[in-house]
């Protein structure tokens, strides 16, 4: 008897076991080095892990509503989009790039992702991480100028200085001409 | 007073007035600046103008596109503006230069012509043309750093708070009008 009871459990464990399963882990993610403001864009990354055994098949991307069209607009892609297959641990990624037009705070929530096991099996939801309130203000007019700006300011000063010399060095074989020819018409006279 | 005498004097007032001529004369050809030094003027005047346009397109962020017709409006304006600027202060110093070099640069007009007159009419061209590029060298030198040092003031410490635009207009616009004022004083 325990060792049917064995053999069944052995049986059923290789039945799952030959059963493909997608596991899809979500990682949404704004790629910024500053808080973005009004009129600022901003990159969106969604990264789709598929950490299961099996494809993930009509893979769906769903975030519009974190991002309602009235305060924001896209200025490149789109946010919600599909994929026919995920294969197994593999991962895809897909970015979108948004400005926010008005002030004032949101909170970023998770994105939802559809998915299927089978081609024409059940749908599976999957939420990602989300980013949290952020805090969108307007750019003060003295911001970019009171950021260092080398690489700039380096070009400007090299631009400059060559444009000054040419003339300085004019000056100075002009001199040295007018000096010579004002000795020798002094010494005739 | 004898008629000797008055016409000693008559001849001394008309020499005095001879001389007098002559130097307004002089003056008079410097004060207009020929075509080609319009033309260098007007060129040196539009690159210092692009200075500080390319500041503000990449510190400012402005949209280069977008803002092209601004910048080329005023660039053009402003350039005027400073080339003006140029030649007051070249004027002004050639006539100085001149001055100091206490050389006649008038053509003695005698019948006879004098042993080795026109070698010494050669160099005296040389030596005009010399002091001519001394001068529009020097006053390029000068107006160019002195109109980048003013426009640099207003637009990061005066005319900042104003919007990008604005900012624009009034630095590259007071810097031009200040050059050439101060320029246009040491004339008179």
């Amino acid at each position: 008897m325990k060792i049917l009871l064995l053999i069944i459990l052995l049986l059923t464990s290789f039945v799952f076991a030959a059963e493909e399963q997608a596991n899809l882990v979500v990682e949404k993610d704004i790629l910024v080095t500053t808080l973005p403001h009004t009129e600022e864009e901003f990159t969106i990354l969604y990264t789709i892990y598929n950490v299961g055994n099996g494809p993930a098949y009509d893979v769906r991307l769903q975030d519009a509503e974190n991002f309602p069209k009235g305060k924001y607009s896209t200025v490149l892609s789109q946010i919600d989009t599909n994929w026919d297959i995920v294969e197994a641990e593999t991962n895809t990624t897909h970015a979108v790039i948004l400005k926010r037009h008005a002030v004032g705070s949101d909170f970023i929530g998770p994105a939802k992702v559809l998915f299927k096991n089978t081609p024409n099996g059940q749908d599976i939801t999957s939420t990602s991480t989300y980013i949290g309130r952020l805090n969108f203000t307007p750019k003060s007019p003295g911001e970019s100028r009171k950021s260092p700006n080398w690489e700039h300011w380096i070009i400007f000063s090299v631009v400059a200085a060559l444009v000054l010399v040419i003339p300085f060095l004019l000056f100075k074989k002009s001199e040295k001409k007018k000096k010579r020819l004002t000795m020798n018409l002094r010494k005739k006279k | 007073m004898s008629t000797k005498n008055k016409r000693k004097k008559k001849q001394r007032e008309e020499r005095a007035f001879r001389e007098v001529e002559r130097e307004r004369e002089q003056t008079l050809r410097l004060r207009k600046p020929t075509t080609k030094q319009r033309m260098l003027y007007f060129f040196v005047a539009l690159i210092m103008n692009a200075l500080p346009t390319y500041l503000f397109f990449s510190i400012y962020e402005m949209d280069l596109l977008k803002s092209l017709p601004l910048f080329g409006f005023v660039s053009i304006v402003c350039s005027i503006i400073l080339s003006m600027g140029y030649h007051n202060v070249s004027f002004f110093l050639k006539h100085r230069i001149l001055k100091k070099t206490g050389v006649n640069f008038q053509k003695k007009q005698t019948k006879k012509k004098v042993a080795g007159g026109e070698r010494e009419e050669r160099q005296k061209k040389q030596l005009e043309s010399s002091i001519t590029t001394q001068s529009v060298s020097l006053s390029l030198l000068y107006n160019s750093l002195f109109f980048l040092v003013i426009v640099l003031i207003f637009a990061f410490y005066i005319t900042w708070i104003f919007e990008a635009h604005t900012n624009y207009i009034l630095s590259l616009a007071i810097g031009s009008s200040i050059v050439t004022y101060i320029s246009s004083t040491k004339i008179q």
